[in-house]
């Protein structure tokens, strides 16, 4: 019996989880959520008297807080949480491979179906509100660092409480979008305060945000975010009893 | 053609000097609820049944011998390895659990191919295609495991257990949903893979199936070890204890007295036209109830044992009535 390489084991995880994740139900229903932002982008762009910022605005509050973390908790949550609820994670489990490949397995088939869903209506309402390349180009940065941080961080929710779209909701609307508006700490310990700054640190675009961390910072952030998520979800498949 | 299993791969060893199954001792609660309870016993090559009525237990102490959960205390070991910390060992479990949740999006061969693949087994391909062909699935590769019936998801499972060709098969109750030939069938494949030098262990609440399954038994009641040993002794055992026999008749108060003037019941009790006998002597009341009851007359509409249930073996066994 050959030893299975981690490498290996994270992409035959993420084959058999990516075709679990893709039901037609779900493409449908965020295939039109994506459409919004599009139509929003073309409106905005034709009726703003200042497109850049109402852009960026549209693309920190639309996009960035609501199309991917939504997105984000549909597929990452799903991804070991329903193998948990269903019964199969123990088709993964007990297997000679590690638990980091099934939580990298887990994680990658969450962020590939998740990123193309968002990154491309968010990419095409950038486009539509005609305010240049920069717009472009940062949301498409920060649209990417966001999926990658939010399926970190939903992946591990799906693996720790029933019914993790509840949960993640409520984190979404009103940890991020609230909570994290009004009290800086806790917009440190939010995703939508880094991919916000990185959106306005590369249009120019002043938001007067209270939390207001470099590019940098925030791009380092969002990766360590998604990087302790991954090990804590590691950490937890490790304990878990398996149904 | 009779199912083979594959070959034992070469490089494959068996370290002799531990059992290739150890429980010592070991419990498991779940809050107030202790599902198994100081559980200890050995295992080796061959086929072993788990015999137990639902809830008993036996699908917590699979989970355990699995390392998908830990005991409470005591230790569980496979191949001298706890599986929940051994990443090695896991790879020479093949189990096919209760529940039946499969990856329904699947095919039946990727099913199975995805398990050879993560087991590193040297030829998916060809593992996968014998696997399947172990298991009468080798014509329904192609279909989606969610569209397959009770039996074939059973099947799919077992089959996706034995492509690795395991030292140690944990199979939880892989026979409910077959049909009566798939039964026989995968029966005579789990003894060709004990007389290999495999570790079986089948669980079943039904102890027909359990008869046939292997002489070694494994009673498991109320998570406690009620029994364990050669099949034929724990049926002797069983034997020793009174039947009860509902009989349906015409002219029950006749044939209730007359099997009590004849001393082949102990006892009976009648309610309009059923009888309720109990019996110590189960082998000459079942030879001799048809003629005795043509010898008066009498018609018998029905004939069935109340206590031929594991309930009723394990009440027995535990509480000795």
């Amino acid at each position: 019996m050959a030893t299975v390489s981690p490498l290996r084991a994270v992409i035959l995880t993420h084959n058999v989880l990516l075709k679990q994740l893709i039901t037609k139900g779900r493409l449908i229903a965020i295939t039109i959520f994506g459409l919004l932002p599009i139509l929003l982008g073309w409106v905005i762009g034709r009726q703003s008297e200042d497109p850049l910022e109402a852009g960026a605005g549209f693309i920190s509050y639309m996009g960035l807080a609501i199309l991917i973390p939504v997105v984000a908790l549909i597929f990452a949550s799903a991804s070991l949480g329903d193998t948990r609820e269903d019964g199969t994670l123990v088709y993964l489990w007990l297997r000679p491979i590690s638990r980091w490949s099934v939580t990298g397995g887990a994680w990658a088939a969450s962020a590939v179906i998740t990123l193309p869903l968002t990154v491309i209506p968010m990419a095409i309402a950038a486009i539509l509100l005609d305010v240049g390349s920069a717009l472009i180009i940062a949301t498409i940065l920060t649209s990417v660092l966001a999926v990658l941080a939010y399926c970190g961080i939903f992946l591990l929710l799906g693996l720790l409480v029933k019914n993790p779209v509840i949960w993640g909701l409520a984190y979404i609307f009103i940890w991020e979008a609230i909570v994290a508006s009004f009290a800086k700490p806790a917009a440190a310990l939010a995703v939508s305060g880094y991919s916000r700054a990185i959106i306005t640190g590369r249009t120019g675009v002043d938001f007067d945000f209270l939390f207001s961390p470099s590019q940098t910072i925030s791009i380092f952030m969002l990766i360590v975010i998604m990087a302790v998520s991954m090990g804590i979800t590691t950490f937890r498949l490790s304990r878990i009893e398996v149904p | 053609m009779s199912p083979q299993p594959p070959p034992p791969p070469q490089s494959q060893t068996v370290n002799h000097t531990v059992n290739m199954i150890e429980v010592s001792n070991a419990s498991k609660s779940f809050g107030n609820v202790v599902a198994v309870s100081d559980v200890s016993f050995q295992l080796n090559a061959g086929v072993t049944a788990l015999l137990g009525p639902n809830g008993a237990g036996k699908s917590t102490l699979f989970r355990m011998l699995c390392g998908l959960t830990t005991p409470t205390s005591g230790t569980v070991k496979v191949l001298g390895r706890d599986a929940r910390q051994d990443t090695p060992v896991r790879g020479k479990i093949g189990l096919s659990p209760q529940q039946d949740a499969l990856f329904d999006r699947l095919t039946a061969y990727e099913f199975v191919e995805i398990a050879a693949k993560t087991h590193g087994v040297e030829n998916p391909r060809t593992a996968t295609n014998h696997a399947l062909m172990l298991v009468d699935l080798d014509t329904v590769t192609e279909k989606n495991v969610g569209s397959f019936s009770k039996g074939m998801r059973q099947r799919v499972k077992l089959a996706a257990a034995l492509v690795n060709d395991p030292e140690i098969l944990i199979l939880d109750e892989p026979l409910s949903g077959l049909d009566p030939v798939q039964r026989n069938r995968m029966i005579e494949l789990f003894h060709n893979l004990g007389s290999q030098g495999k570790c079986v262990l089948i669980s079943s609440h039904i102890l027909d199936e359990v008869a046939r399954i292997g002489s070694e038994v494994l009673v498991i009641a109320q998570g406690r070890l009620a029994a364990s040993g050669d099949y034929r002794s724990l049926r002797t055992l069983m034997e020793d204890q009174p039947h009860v026999i509902q009989i349906t008749t015409n002219r029950a108060r006749e044939l209730g007295a007359a099997l009590l003037q004849k001393e082949i019941i102990d006892g009976v009790t009648i309610e309009d036209e059923t009888l309720n006998i109990t019996t110590s002597t189960i082998d000459a009341f079942g030879r001799s109830i048809a003629s005795f009851a043509r010898e008066l007359d009498i018609s018998l509409i029905e004939v069935a044992p109340m206590d031929d249930d594991l309930e009723s073996v394990f009440r027995y066994l535990i509480e000795g009535k």
